[in-house]
């Protein structure tokens, strides 16, 4: 089967673009407007500084996994095991009332010349703590999932407001015109609470929403033809509506539109014969599938997607946010509201290998210099029990990790207080985070702007600063 | 004299110490974000009882006990985060001051004012003087040098701007397509070929007029315009956010809008009811459902109010926020923290307007229909018994709700133990379908007094600053901007407390109140979706950084004409159908092209892609399957599984299947927040967390995707197949042209007939391996396919 080429009709590329809007299967805007020597024409936004991120991997722990669990060792948490919280204020605590002081009940140690601390649920990420940063004292604004998603996603703790992918796609677009630029993966059991609210457009055009990607079946919906309908059967319907739109362009000189739209079905053509084999692991070597745990439960599905995020990565996705937990039920996510121990002993199983395998492979593979690894949840967990044996939200003080893209290798930065329960030194807000995420991809979070009902909005709204501690 | 703790000896009071040597300080130091700009934790230092009364976390200052004053501990870092946060610590020195300070039983001299306060907007006469916000201009039609060419008063002002610049205006355009365009701007369908043959084959300036004169009375109008509408009032049928439930009765409103519009409701009329409709007609359904207006923003079930006061104050500021965007184009939401920082809008106008809306409460409430109408008394009844039904019929085989997939409670139950499960829920929705015509979703208050707004410095819902007499917009009222002023008197029986329908009668109010402004927003709505631009290309800002009028004399014009017509909107469809602007070909004429890229000034008419839902419903149309009912409880249209798995749980019924109930038009489908149609999705259909005036239009793979393989399209072709069959009969050739006369609404050329009977062989000969009758009925669906991607189908001239 012949590839069509892009086809402008009369319409020049740069108008083509703009009509397009950069996001969907459509290249980087700077860097098409470059290769036409279109620089000087006006875009989105322009990338304001050099970049060390190509794409962002968000490895999103949905249900707000526990620090002190984890990565951040916390002796004093340990020795007062039992006793009451005091001296910090009212615990408001998400449901009921909070327990004593629980102590972490995993095994800790240091690791690799950074020795950092790890937990011994995550015994394959640890080989890894000299290539991430930690930022130790992460707070956001909300003890509520949603909202606090919906701050980690778009920067507001309410709906209707784009998502960093969105924001993303929408200052650099995707280097590959025939895949989406924003991918989400959710976990195989549900999506996370709010769906789609959590990777929306919101305002801006919806070409840069994320769109979702399944580990099995058709990748992306409708990607295929349905039914009987054969290959054979499909290009003849596209060469014919090929000529039909080529006629009617022709009784319509000048419609941009109708350019544009008609190489939207050539991309679209070109999407349905190419991306199920870019994202298809079966291509990968088995040792490569190892890597991940793609060949064994409980990691077969997360490391299905790390693999295929790895690829898309490699084929110029620019941001890929993966979900691990998702569903309402504790059971089924991070939310360790009653046993602590089962449940991030069951979702440390899940991702620990593949985390590591993707951190590996992206290194092996020379990509981590222009991947931005992050991984976190909407907030941490409270030091103090609930139902005696898990732990309730807490938004005042969490963890999250960077790797990759110029983020400074075995650094970690802010602590919170000596039993983990509020940020305490060099505290890191969602602002912060994303102020960063975009500084690393050549991005000034003020200067990344889009107008709406009257009003300049941006992803990280009136606060934000780049977190300079942690770049190398 | 100050007033000490209970701590014992205090040292005696100095008071140049708190001016001298803690105000500096405190100003400096901590009052940005404790009290100033911010109130971070609840803290506020600018008020000594404020300061004393402490933060989220309690008591910080204990006056004559500095050891025991957890402020210092965060000053000298004992305490976490330290103080002032992400700042060096202050100097040894600095501590002791505060200390001796707090010793002395922490005086204080006044409020702090924090250094960085910006001065108050006040608004002045010339801001009243600015284009939008001034009162309407009388306009007459400007003299054209081609007074032929004026088909209505509108083309005197489009012309005589084109001829200022040497612009020509366009040739009418064909009959065909004229009438296919006024068909589908004013009712959203496509219009049957035989109707286009005939006004093809006869039309005249008299029998379009007869035309428009059809279709604004068609009930299919108010279908069309009223999904226009419902963009603005950022319609759902679900609450959004993490549970995202559904809202059993919102389409009651939706009703409102289609059936008023329909009737031509007088549009002040419209915008009373849909604020205030309980406080102007109490007993009338229809007006309460139109309050659904102001209960149709997002809400956040899942937050408790108390947990969160600013969760309330979204919710109240949705409600201001839409109605000034839908009603006036101007967005108040940028005063909830500070003055407006582009119009002359200052907070504390916000917070008198937020007045408005302290008392309104949304919700869904059941009404007891009359004793003489006993239907809704056995709905309701059988409503009850149906949904205890069904939950008995559960707990009895031990399993519970919302069991995390139904094909895992399927799994779990026997063949004939779910399909008496399933009998149970088809007779609990029967039911519940029934009691929905009982229930409206609207705004309910019940105050004994209304309440009192306090103005929130920066829009912290914990720091309450100065009460606030309601009141409106000062840039857009003559005289004071009370709210008063507008009010009636509260009758004895209502326990609203009519603020609503005063800020309906300001926002009507022509003489004294926003009136004005009110009719140019209107009017520019209904031009941008004739023209798909408005004259005011921001029709959700009409302030200082929105786009200027194109043709400001002919946007005061329309809105005198509205007025004139008694605020209906018809009779300015008219106006704007009529013209000659309006009816010109679309085609590109390179002279004015050069002249004009952009065609500001309408040398042609402009072409138009069709909105998702409308080229849902033309394809409907086309296939002759459309069920054109009108009104009623949302429907569901069938969800690719892939969809409704993104969300936490199923949001959608997994064995929702296509068939006539579904066929209806796409603006009786159910709108949940959290997962959209992927039809309506992909095509740029709007996020309904806020006001949208105008759609984005883009163009991505997506949407051929969503045409090409998606199984709607596929379906509908099929029928579509079938009644081309059965209209034109075996023959490839007569097939082929009523096809395209059902699609494109025109007769196909010989050359395009004989491309496509090719196309209809070579796909026979693809289909060698199936049964011959097969072979030609499948070549048939796939051309029917094409046909609703081609861009004739999906664009309009």
């Amino acid at each position: 089967l012949t590839e069509p080429q892009p086809h402008f009709g009369s319409l020049n590329r740069r108008e083509f673009l703009q009509r397009a809007g950069g996001g969907f299967g459509m290249l980087g805007l700077a860097s098409l407007l470059g290769e036409q020597g279109l620089l000087a024409a006006p875009t989105a936004a322009p990338v304001h500084f050099s970049a060390r991120a190509k794409s962002v991997i968000w490895l999103f722990m949905f249900g707000g996994p526990s620090a002190f669990d984890l990565f951040d060792y916390k002796p004093e948490l340990q020795k007062n095991h039992g006793k009451k919280l005091e001296g910090k204020g009212e615990i408001k605590a998400f449901f009921g009332r909070p327990g004593p002081l629980m102590k972490s009940p995993f095994a800790f140690q240091r690791h690799g010349q950074s020795g950092a601390w790890v937990s011994e649920l995550y015994p394959t990420v640890a080989r890894h703590v000299d290539n991430l940063a930690f930022l130790k004292a992460v707070h956001c604004e909300s003890n509520n999932h949603l909202p606090a998603m919906l701050q980690l996603s778009t920067g507001m703790t309410r709906v209707g407001f784009p998502s960093v992918g969105s924001w993303v796609t929408y200052g650099l677009g995707s280097e590959n015109r025939d895949l989406p630029g924003f991918i989400v993966m959710h976990d195989h059991r549900a999506g996370p609470v709010g769906g789609a609210q959590n990777w929306g457009a919101g305002f801006l055009p919806g070409s840069f929403q994320g769109v979702p990607l399944r580990a099995s079946g058709a990748p992306l919906l409708n990607l295929t033809p349905p039914g009987d309908l054969a290959w054979s059967r499909q290009r003849t319907q596209m060469e014919l509506l090929r000529e039909l739109n080529d006629r009617h362009l022709q009784a319509h000189p000048g419609e941009a539109d109708l350019a544009a739209r008609i190489a939207s079905y050539e991309m679209a053509f070109r999407m349905q014969i190419k991306f199920p084999g870019m994202v298809d692991i079966a291509k990968e070597p088995p040792a490569i599938r190892k890597l991940y745990g793609v060949d064994r439960e409980p990691t077969r599905h997360y490391g299905t997607q790390l693999l295929m995020a790895r690829r898309l990565v490699q084929q110029g996705v620019r941001f890929i946010q993966v979900y691990s937990g998702g569903g309402g039920g504790n059971k089924d996510n991070w939310d360790a509201h009653d046993d602590l121990k089962t449940n991030h002993v069951d979702r440390c199983a899940e991702t620990d290998v593949p985390i590591a395998g993707l951190l590996a492979d992206l290194k092996q593979q020379g990509l981590l210099d222009s991947t931005l690894v992050i991984w976190g949840g909407e907030f941490g967990r409270l030091p103090v029990s609930q139902f005696d044996t898990g732990r309730d939200h807490n938004p005042h003080g969490f963890l999250m990790w960077m790797a990759g893209a110029g983020i400074k290798p075995g650094t970690s930065f802010g602590e919170t207080d000596e039993v983990g329960y509020r940020a305490a030194q060099d505290p890191v807000t969602i602002p912060d985070v994303h102020a960063t995420i975009l500084h690393q991809l050549g991005m000034d979070h003020r200067r990344l702007t889009y107008d709406h009902n009257g009003r300049k909005y941006r992803l990280t709204d009136v606060s934000g600063e780049v977190i300079k501690k942690i770049l190398a | 004299l100050l007033m000490l703790g209970s701590c014992g000896l205090v040292a005696a009071p100095d008071p140049a110490l708190f001016r001298d040597r803690i105000a500096p300080l405190l100003t400096a130091q901590c009052l940005d974000c404790h009290g100033g700009r911010w109130t971070r934790s609840g803290f506020d230092v600018s008020t000594r009882e404020a300061l004393l009364r402490g933060g989220d976390e309690g008591v910080a200052v204990v006056p004559g006990n500095a050891k025991g004053s957890r402020f210092i501990q965060f000053l000298t870092h004992e305490l976490s985060p330290g103080m002032p946060y992400k700042k060096d610590k202050l100097s040894a020195e600095e501590i002791a001051l505060f200390a001796r300070w707090i010793d002395a039983g922490a005086p204080f001299d006044g409020t702090l004012q924090p250094g960085t306060t910006e001065k108050t907007l006040t608004v002045t006469e010339a801001d009243r003087q600015f284009w939008s916000f001034r009162k309407l201009q009388p306009v007459e039609p400007p003299a054209v040098k081609h007074p032929a060419r004026v088909k209505t008063p509108v083309d005197n002002f489009i012309l005589a701007a084109q001829e200022k610049r040497g612009l020509q205006p366009s040739p009418p355009a064909d009959n065909r397509v004229l009438l296919r365009r006024l068909t589908f701007d004013l009712i959203g369908l496509p219009p049957a070929p035989a109707e286009l043959d005939a006004f093809a084959a006869n039309g005249t300036p008299e029998s379009y007029s007869q035309e428009v004169t059809r279709l604004l009375a068609s009930e299919h109008h108010g279908e069309r315009w009223g999904r226009h509408w419902l963009d603005v009032a950022r319609y759902a049928d679900s609450n959004g956010y993490e549970r995202d439930e559904d809202r059993p009765s919102a389409w009651h409103y939706r009703d409102f809008v289609i059936n008023a519009l329909n009737r031509d409701l007088p549009f002040h009329q419209f915008l009373r009811w849909q604020l205030a409709g309980d406080e102007y007609a109490p007993g009338n359904l229809d007006a309460l459902a139109a309050t659904g207006f102001c209960a149709a923003g997002p809400s956040d079930t899942f937050q408790k109010k108390e947990m969160n006061p600013r969760t309330r104050y979204d919710e109240l500021d949705d409600m201001l926020s839409t109605t000034t965007l839908a009603v006036l184009g101007l967005n108040m939401n940028c005063a909830r923290c500070h003055d407006h920082k582009n119009d002359p809008i200052p907070q504390r106008d916000y917070y008198r307007m937020l007045s408005v809306f302290l008392n309104a409460v949304p919700d869904e409430v059941f009404f007891p229909p009359p004793a003489t109408q006993p239907e809704g008394h056995l709905a309701d009844a059988a409503f009850k018994k149906a949904e205890a039904a069904v939950a008995d019929w559960l707990s009895a085989k031990n399993t519970a709700h919302g069991t995390k997939y139904r094909e895992d409670l399927e799994k779990k139950l026997s063949v004939s133990e779910w399909a008496e499960l399933k009998a149970l829920e088809k007779k609990r929705a029967a039911s519940f379908t029934e009691r929905q015509q009982y229930m409206r979703r609207l705004i309910t208050e019940s105050p004994d007094e209304p309440s009192v707004a306090h103005l929130l410095i920066r829009g912290e819902p914990r720091q309450p600053g100065e009460a606030m007499k309601p009141g409106f917009l000062a840039v857009l009222t003559t005289g004071a901007p009370d709210l008063e002023r507008w009010q009636t008197a509260r009758p004895a029986d209502t326990k609203s407390s009519l603020r609503r329908r005063a800020l309906a009668e300001w926002l009507t109010d022509l003489d004294n109140g926003a009136g004005n402004l009110t009719a140019r927003v209107i009017v520019n709505r209904l031009w941008q979706h004739h023209f798909g631009v408005g004259l005011v290309a921001t029709p959700n800002d009409f302030g200082l950084q929105g786009a200027r009028p194109t043709h400001p004399e002919l946007l005061e014009y329309l809105a005198g004409q509205l007025i004139a017509h008694g605020w209906r909107l018809k009779p300015l469809h008219r106006l704007i159908v009529e013209s000659a602007t309006y009816q010109q070909a679309s085609a590109p004429v390179a002279a004015s092209a050069a002249l004009d890229p952009d065609n500001t000034l309408l040398w042609r008419q402009n072409s138009r892609r069709l909105e998702g839902e409308i080229i849902r419903d033309t394809m409907l149309a086309v296939a002759g399957t459309l069920n054109p009912k009108l009104f009623g409880p949302p429907v569901f249209p069938a969800m690719p599984r892939d969809a409704i798995a993104t969300g936490s749980n199923v949001k959608w019924p997994l064995d929702a299947v296509d068939g006539p109930d579904t066929w209806r038009r796409s603006i009786y489908i159910f709108i949940r927040r959290s997962l959209t149609l992927p039809m309506v999705a992909a095509y740029d259909g709007p996020d309904a967390a806020a006001s949208c005036g105008r759609r984005q239009e883009t163009i991505v793979p997506a949407q051929a995707l969503e045409l090409l393989n998606g199984p709607f399209a596929l379906e509908q072709a099929r029928h579509f197949a079938d009644r081309v069959r059965q209209d034109a009969g075996p023959d490839p050739a007569a097939q082929v042209r009523r096809a395209m006369a059902l699609a494109w609404g025109r007769d196909p050329s010989p050359a395009e007939i004989d491309r496509a009977t090719r196309f209809l062989t070579g796909q026979v000969r693809l289909l060698a391996s199936e049964p011959p009758s097969k072979q030609r009925h499948e070549a048939l669906v796939d051309f029917c396919r094409v046909l609703f991607n081609s861009n004739e189908l999906i664009y309009l001239d």
